[in-house]
């Protein structure tokens, strides 16, 4: 039952005062009694007082006529009598006119004194008798007035005990009033004390208390300790407070948890932001994502997904990050096509799609599935295409929110943002690479463009004077016929001499040559056939056999027929030169599927593109550890310095590039060569 | 024997008159040098060689401007020409089907033996 306070203080007040009045009255009442028995005793005491008088008057009031007939009285005594007879009788009197507190008492009074007039008659008599000595008469009234006076005396003696009695009596109820109002009193006090102290509890209980606790839990709050509601159960208004302060409580602490709540939000969108500019692989960038969404508190996920992008072909969902599938799942979900599956669904209308169990639109199952939900959340890019798809797991039976859906939105906007930014960095990364490549080229084209000129140029301005020194040297030959023989050796010299410049001049020339390409598509085993013709004489010469393992049906690559053939010559003629004592030179051809992916501009061929290869192999003396890195490197050779200008190897190396084809050299001192040459197909 | 005439157009001095030497020391050519290839037209018309050694890079009129002078002309188109030429070198010659624009092509430099093999090869 609700009651104001004003109420309760009213009541409580209401009652004390009740119990002050009553207190007050019984300490009234009690005091009052005992006051009258005070009154009463002082009465008493005095009536006593009269009677002890009256009794001590009567008894001397007789002396004076006894005396009176005592042979050798004075004769004063008749004024004695007067003075004390008038004294008994003032005391009769006095005692006659006291207030008697009952009827016994009142007709006990009555009778003291009740005989005294008679008394004092015979007194009077006697006292009158001019001859009362030995008086008969006078003895008989005196034995009268004796008599009287006795009785008289009895009388007082009776009212004096009567009085003392009740004096007593009365002494006894004082005594008991006196004990009664003690008790009264400190019963008293001891309730007011006590209702006092219920008081002081009550208000402290009702309203101190309350209040300070609604203080102190306000301090609380206000010092940014711990949000909690106040325990009040009144039913007034400190109990309205309580309540009006509890719902703003709760209020506070809703706020608070949304504030929490978004503030998880936002941190979690702020490190996926930050994710999105570390320059980190797209894929990594995509786990990192992933692992951030399970860290909000409130967001009831299994920490089990993965995130699809669309990559290479339209209309695919491709899996590029994961956490917690098994091997099972990567493998069935690997790639998924839009409109499968609630992923396959969520990429194709765009759309979240949630379940709260494994139902129809789960297409993609597998053996032993445990029924789960899913929110499958669409990517779509700023140009409403889908770029990937957000896959969550959570339990069966899970209620599909807002807000989570609301924070999936976010999450799915940010991360549109990586996968575009990723994907314009690569595509600007590939244009790039390709540009830098071409320019590579240019300026490799240039250069050599240059050298070209240069060697030209050079070629020209060495060449003449060669030419003339030839010229010169066939006639003096002619001319000059010595029995000196280091005259001729000389010539012959000259004449080598001259050759051998001329050829470092020309392979210089052939070096700055090697941009200009006149493709055509070849059968690269017709190509290494004339190579062979023209150099067949060499092998026989130096005991070289040819072992060839050449695939039909190559499928045509796009060469410069005459390039590759000085290629072709080249590494024959470096192979010749290896095996001095004879040997065997191994020409294989045949056609692949490139095996390895592209990892540097250089390298022309996709992974899984269609290549033709060819590996031309001795058993001749082989490169050693330390110079096989070197072995393309211009001017670098391991022939002396009559038998090569280091240039060859160089020369078909940029051959093949330009070719946009790859060259490796597999060898080991003392065990051969081997050359591979990888070609595009047309 | 009637010497064969040998027209070289050439602006290196020493080489012409080096190869001037060697031809003229076998007894069987005559030689007359050009080292001004925009002479060389009119001591065509001139000379009447039976072979004209033209060099191709040479300042002015290069190989290439002289020889198609030459083809202009109805008396001097049929002479034969043979370049002489520091860039293409001899094993070049055979898959390059041995000519340029038509013309046959030595590299230089080239022995006095090897020039008069060609010679002999051409001249009409």
């Amino acid at each position: 039952m609700r009651i104001k306070i004003e109420m309760k203080i009213g009541l409580v007040l209401f009652v004390f005062f009740i119990e002050l009045i009553l207190f007050m009255f019984f300490v009234s009442v009690l005091n009052d009694r005992y006051d009258r028995n005070i009154h009463k005793m002082y009465k008493m005491a005095e009536k006593l007082q009269l009677v002890k008088n009256l009794q001590i008057r009567l008894a001397q009031v007789v002396m004076p006529v006894n005396d009176f007939l005592i042979p050798g009285g004075s004769s004063d005594e008749p004024e004695k009598f007067k003075i004390l007879s008038s004294n008994v009788e003032d005391l009769i009197k006095e005692i006659s006119g006291l207030e008697f507190y009952n009827t016994e008492e009142s007709e006990l009074a009555k009778h003291v004194g009740k005989e005294y007039p008679e008394l004092k008659n015979i007194a009077l008599q006697i006292l009158s008798m001019p001859d009362a000595i030995g008086n008969v008469e006078a003895g008989k009234l005196m034995e009268k007035m004796d008599a009287i006076a006795e009785d008289t005396i009895k009388d007082a003696e009776n009212f004096y005990q009567f009085i003392h009695s009740e004096s007593q009596q009365i002494e006894a109820e004082s005594g008991m009033a006196k004990i009664s109002l003690s008790l009264v009193i400190l019963i008293g006090i001891l309730v007011n004390i006590i209702f006092i102290l219920g008081l002081w509890f009550f208000f402290k209980r009702t309203i101190s208390s309350p209040i300070i606790h609604l203080r102190d839990t306000a301090l609380e709050i206000a010092r940014g300790n711990s949000v909690k509601r106040v325990d009040i159960k009144l039913k007034d208004e400190i109990g309205d407070l309580g309540l009006v302060f509890n719902n703003m409580v709760d209020a506070l602490k809703a706020s608070e948890e949304e504030m929490r709540q978004n503030y998880q939000v936002q941190r979690v969108l702020t490190k996926l932001l930050e994710i999105s500019l570390e320059d980190i692989p797209l894929k990594e960038a995509l786990e990192m994502a992933l692992a951030y969404l399970f860290t909000i508190p409130w967001f009831k996920v299994i920490p089990k997904g993965c995130i699809f992008i669309v990559e290479g072909e339209p209309g695919v969902l491709v899996l590029k990050a994961q956490q917690g599938l098994s091997a099972e799942i990567q493998a069935m979900c690997a790639s998924v096509p839009f409109g499968r599956c609630l992923c396959g669904k969520a990429a194709l209308s765009g759309e979240v799609v949630f379940s709260s169990h494994v139902d129809e639109r789960h297409e993609n199952q597998y053996k032993g599935i445990m029924s789960h939900g899913h929110y499958c959340v669409p990517v779509i890019s700023m140009d409403m295409k889908t770029l990937g798809v957000i896959n969550l797991y959570l339990d069966e039976g899970h209620q599909a929110d807002d807000k989570e859906k609301e924070f999936l939105h976010a999450v799915a906007n940010v991360l549109a943002g990586i996968i575009e930014r990723r994907k314009a960095e690569e595509d600007l990364k590939m244009a790039y690479n390709k540009l830098k490549e071409a320019q590579d080229q240019l300026i490799q084209a240039e250069k050599l463009n240059a050298v070209g000129q240069l060697a030209s140029g050079v070629a020209h301005e060495v060449k003449n004077p060669l030419a003339i020194i030839l010229q010169g040297v066939n006639y003096l030959e002619k001319k000059v016929s010595s029995p000196d023989k280091n005259i001729s050796e000389t010539m012959s010299l000259i004449k080598d001499s001259i050759l051998r410049a001329d050829n470092i001049i020309q392979t210089l020339i052939d070096f700055s040559k090697v941009g200009k390409l006149d493709l055509k598509p070849e059968n690269i085993n017709e190509v290494l056939e004339n190579s062979l013709i023209m150099i067949q004489y060499r092998f026989k010469l130096e005991n070289v056999e040819i072992i060839k393992d050449m695939k039909d049906d190559l499928p045509n690559v796009s060469v410069d027929k005459r390039k590759m053939e000085q290629v072709f010559v080249n590494v024959f003629l470096n192979a010749i030169q290896a095996m001095k004592q004879g040997g065997k030179l191994f020409i294989r051809s045949y056609s692949k599927d490139m095996d390895k992916p592209r990892v540097k501009a250089e390298d022309y061929f996709r992974l899984g593109e269609k290549v033709v290869v060819v590996e031309i192999e001795d058993t001749g003396t082989g490169i050693s550890k330390e110079h096989i890195d070197k072995i393309f490197d211009p001017f670098f050779t391991t022939k002396g310095p009559q038998q090569g200008t280091g240039l060859g190897l160089s020369v078909t190396r940029s051959i093949i590039h330009t070719h946009k084809g790859l060259i490796e050299m597999k060898s080991e001192e003392n065990k051969g060569a081997k050359v591979i040459i990888t070609l595009k197909i047309v | 024997m009637e010497k064969k005439k040998i027209l070289i157009v050439d602006d290196e001095v020493n080489f012409t008159k080096m190869v001037k030497l060697n031809l003229e020391e076998t007894g069987q050519y005559e030689v007359m040098v050009e080292n001004n290839s925009s002479n060389a037209f009119g001591d065509a018309k001139e000379f009447k060689p039976d072979l004209i050694l033209l060099d191709i890079m040479m300042p002015g009129m290069d190989g290439g401007d002289v020889a198609s002078q030459l083809k202009s002309d109805n008396t001097l188109k049929n002479i034969p020409v043979v370049f002489l030429t520091a860039i293409i070198k001899e094993d070049e010659i055979d898959s390059h089907d041995g000519s340029i624009g038509g013309h046959p092509f030595i590299a230089k430099p080239v022995s006095t033996e090897d020039l008069i093999k060609y010679i002999e090869k051409y001249i009409r």
